[in-house]
């Protein structure tokens, strides 16, 4: 068994540790062992949301989508959900969901269009898909061309 | 009750675990609230016998008595610090920096020492101290920095993995 003067410390002080921790460092602790992916509560939503105003995540281009109570890249998010009360430390940023929890949860149903980074994409009407391979009358290219 | 009185000594001894006596100026030792309570406890008498302080050795007990000794006159920390107001910055002041540069045995035995001694803001320092040596690295670079073994079984490392896949550096 690797020594290891870290593991000594009781388990409060670890605590004491994790609080200083930026989320993402956080994250990548808790991903060491066992222990240490035990150590705390799981992070909650709530902590992506306020994380997302931090530099880190700005850099990252990461926001908090409410459906995966996590960080998605934004091009995993409609540009109106990011926008306006949605953007960051927008007053309805609590309402942001990524494209794939979006359609799993029916906000966008199949036949709507909207905007990714500026390119057109679809939840095609018949296969459901959502797509940037955009066809006529609310489907994907595939399904109508 | 114990009132300070004036004609407490100046000096104190410690005993430490590997039975070596320190003498130590005794607002120095009173950084430490465990010492403190215990010299207010005898009420300012007998203060010839050494305290024992079993859990610290003479070099750990050296060295948190150098940070004593170089922060005694800082006032002293205010009772009921809540989370919220010791903000959770990990600023560590330049003489602290440097005092924490030790192999990472001392540093965690004066974390363990200022734990046990209740010497609130040597603990925070170290603390600190370790936080930014966490910051900024992988999950494989952690493990390596402190000796940590990965436990996870290939279907739970691939679960936290996806989990924490945003926390990956591209």
């Amino acid at each position: 068994m690797a020594h290891s003067p870290f593991l000594r410390l009781p388990v409060e002080l670890h605590r004491d540790i994790f609080d200083y921790l930026e989320i993402q460092d956080k994250a990548r602790l808790q991903s060491t062992s066992r222990y240490f992916a035990t150590l705390t509560k799981p992070l909650t939503y709530e902590d992506f949301l306020a994380a997302e105003c931090k530099p880190w995540a700005i850099s990252k281009q990461l926001y908090a989508c409410k459906g995966c109570a996590s960080f998605r890249h934004l091009s995993r998010f409609t540009d109106d959900m990011r926008k306006g009360k949605r953007g960051r430390h927008g007053e309805e940023a609590n309402t942001r969901y990524c494209v794939k929890c979006g359609v799993d949860r029916h906000i966008y149903t199949p036949g709507t269009k909207f905007a990714i980074l500026g390119q057109p994409w679809v939840v095609c009407k018949q296969c459901v898909v959502f797509t940037d391979q955009v066809g006529c009358r609310g489907s994907c290219s595939q399904c109508r061309p | 009750m114990a009132s300070a009185s004036t004609d407490a000594a100046k000096v104190i001894k410690v005993t430490t675990s590997d039975g070596i006596d320190i003498t130590v100026d005794r607002q120095v030792a009173e950084r430490s609230i465990l010492i403190k309570n215990l010299l207010e406890d005898l009420g300012g008498e007998s203060t010839d016998e050494p305290i024992p302080i079993p859990n610290v050795n003479e070099a750990v007990m050296k060295k948190v008595l150098e940070w004593c000794e170089h922060h005694k006159a800082d006032p002293p920390a205010s009772q009921d610090d809540d989370s919220d107001s010791r903000k959770k910055s990990t600023d560590i002041e330049e003489w602290d920096q440097k005092f924490m540069q030790v192999d990472q045995e001392m540093l965690f035995e004066i974390i363990l020492a200022a734990n046990y001694l209740d010497i609130k803001a040597l603990l925070d320092v170290g603390c600190k101290t370790v936080a930014n040596m966490i910051k900024g690295k992988s999950p494989d670079e952690i493990r390596k920095t402190f000796n940590i073994q990965n436990d996870f079984t290939p279907e739970e490392e691939d679960q936290i993995r996806r989990e924490n896949e945003w926390a990956e550096d591209r």
